[in-house]
């Protein structure tokens, strides 16, 4: 016992009941915000043309019509799906011209020297897109890989036993998961 | 359990506490600004609030009626729980400040294909898309490398970035350097008809009741490789699987200058705001407390909308502190209080044993802030 305070049996009890209910009272909670997640890494990547480890070089917003989509460029290091180019285009959609903005939520953020490995599908242009919204898109932080799908509007449904959500998860099991996807 | 270990649990619970209560202090409802959310994850955090010029505004949203989601059944329908989804926004009574909010949303309808068209000046567009772009247009057809192919068939573009998987999207047009809107297109992905590995879309449907007790659930019986495709009671008007009141609503506060929660879930699960609804669930046509703060406090009454430009300009860098203290928000509510008053006990345990140092402020004080 480390208690450095009153051993008592009572406190002792106590302290067993209030840690316990707290503990359970904050694992709960996140992993009940996990389960609306919709897309796993498996579904991700299974319907992916490509998916690609990389780092975003530059960007460019144009309209097309009436929207306007940004241009990523990414410099891939490797490819974990099909075959990359040395440089892959990806468009998504928003972006800022001259004085006109548009905003779509759901979007991934991405900054210019950014690590990322982005689930891509072919678009009907050169550019590739990414896979549901910011679903598709992990940042790369030393072993870890991080999603941000906080900005998405998602529908729960049930993940398939074995897979995982697309969520921050390490490295290595995501490129494992992207891989061994069937 | 041994002492020694109950009690590193008890700090390891406390220290992921005082984390989630420091989210908590996040406003619960987010204005959306002028950064690049492409560019900028902060985006909520920097640049200026966006906002409706008027005073008090008025923006009509134009309802393509050629295109009725089968679960809704008919036109009227869809129509009436659509233009309930976008009053539920229109002159709140319920302000905090007593005083009625300003803005208002105003409705008409147009029938004709080209009517579906993205991006028309002075018409704010609501269309339910129907069917995917690449299966509507021909492979070779520029439309697809030019995203315009929605402006003829009324399509889904699916093609690259905007996959068959988004549900909804609601595009927001505005200027860069003073955040004024001046144009926004609500577009939902709707069911395509078809079955098998042709389906596409999500079953749209209008029933369920409007009520404060959320969440409703009343979801359509379906197999699971329905449910990845969305089709779950397929054309069924007696059931609710992607419930047309609560998405519009959602999306309509995209419309009018909201964004999702930057405080996130759990925090803000139950706003309408919020980024997640239940398949089944009609538990977002009704605003929350927090939804009604953030209406009120950038329309707060019959004059123009409250500007917000925060102290940090759009970029990727960190925001300063004191942008969470000066941004216009909803702060009030903060729902970790039920586990603070858990904490508080284990506080007193602690006081009594005589170790002060155990009960710092960052533990007893912190979260209660509202």
């Amino acid at each position: 016992m480390a208690l450095a305070w009153s051993p008592g049996a009572a406190y002792d009890g106590s302290m067993k009941r209030l840690a316990l209910a707290l503990f359970a009272l904050l694992v709960a909670a996140p992993a009940g915000a996990a389960t609306v997640v919709t897309a796993t890494v498996e579904e991700l990547a299974r319907s992916a043309d490509l998916v690609v480890r990389g780092t975003v070089e530059a960007r460019q917003a144009r309209f097309h019509g009436a929207r306007i989509y940004t241009t990523l460029r990414i410099r891939a290091s490797a490819a974990w799906k099909g075959s990359a180019a040395e440089v892959v285009e990806v468009e998504i959609p928003g972006g800022v011209v001259g004085d006109v903005g548009q905003k779509v939520s759901g979007v991934a953020a991405f900054a210019e020297g950014e690590e990322v490995v982005l689930f891509l599908r072919r678009g009907g242009g050169a550019a590739y897109g990414v896979m549901g919204l910011s679903q598709g898109k992990f940042r790369v932080e030393g072993d870890t890989a991080k999603n941000e799908v906080g900005g998405l509007y998602r529908l729960e449904k049930p993940i398939p036993p074995g897979e995982r959500v697309a969520e921050e998860m390490p490295l290595a099991e995501l490129e494992r998961r992207v891989r061994s996807a069937r | 359990m041994s002492r020694a270990r109950a009690v590193r649990l008890g700090l390891a619970a406390a220290l992921l506490l005082a984390a989630g209560s420091a989210r908590a202090q996040l406003p619960a409802f987010t204005r959306t600004t002028t950064c690049d959310p492409t560019a900028d994850s902060l985006y909520y955090q920097h640049g200026r609030a966006l906002w409706w010029p008027g005073a008090p505004p008025t923006v009509t949203w134009w309802l393509y009626t050629g295109s009725v989601p089968p679960g809704c059944g008919d036109l009227a329908t869809l129509d009436a729980l659509t233009t309930a989804s976008f009053a539920t926004w229109s002159q709140r009574a319920d302000c905090p400040s007593g005083v009625t909010s300003g803005f208002s949303f105003a409705h008409t309808s147009a029938n004709q294909t080209s009517d579906a068209a993205f991006g028309v000046a002075g018409r704010n567009l609501v269309t339910w898309r129907k069917g995917l772009c690449s299966a509507l247009q021909a492979p070779q057809s520029a439309c697809h490398s030019t995203h315009t192919c929605q402006d003829t068939t009324n399509c889904w573009d699916e093609t690259g970035t905007i996959g068959s998987d988004v549900l909804a999207l609601t595009w927001v047009s505005f200027s860069a350097s003073t955040g004024q809107i001046s144009h926004a297109d609500m577009e939902l992905n709707e069911w395509n008809g078809l079955s098998g590995a042709a389906s596409a879309g999500y079953s749209y449907t209008c029933s369920g009741p409007r009520s404060s007790t959320p969440p409703i659930i009343d979801a359509c019986a379906c197999s699971a490789s329905d449910a990845d495709r969305g089709g779950c009671g397929l054309a069924s008007t007696s059931c609710v699987w992607a419930d047309v009141g609560s998405i519009v609503t959602h999306e309509a506060g995209h419309v009018l200058g909201l964004d999702h929660p930057a405080s996130g879930c759990p925090t803000s699960c139950a706003e309408t705001m919020a980024p997640q609804i239940s398949l089944g669930s009609t538990s977002k046509r009704l605003l929350s407390t927090e939804d009604v703060k953030g209406i009120c406090t950038i329309y707060p009454n019959n004059g123009a909308a409250t500007q917000l430009e925060h102290p940090t300009g759009c970029s990727g860098g960190s925001p300063s502190p004191s942008v969470r203290s000066t941004r216009s928000c909803g702060c009030g509510g903060d729902p970790s209080a039920a586990l603070w008053a858990l904490l508080g006990p284990l506080a007193f345990l602690r006081r009594r044993g005589g170790r002060p140092h155990l009960h710092g402020a960052s533990l007893t004080r912190s979260a209660p802030k509202g």
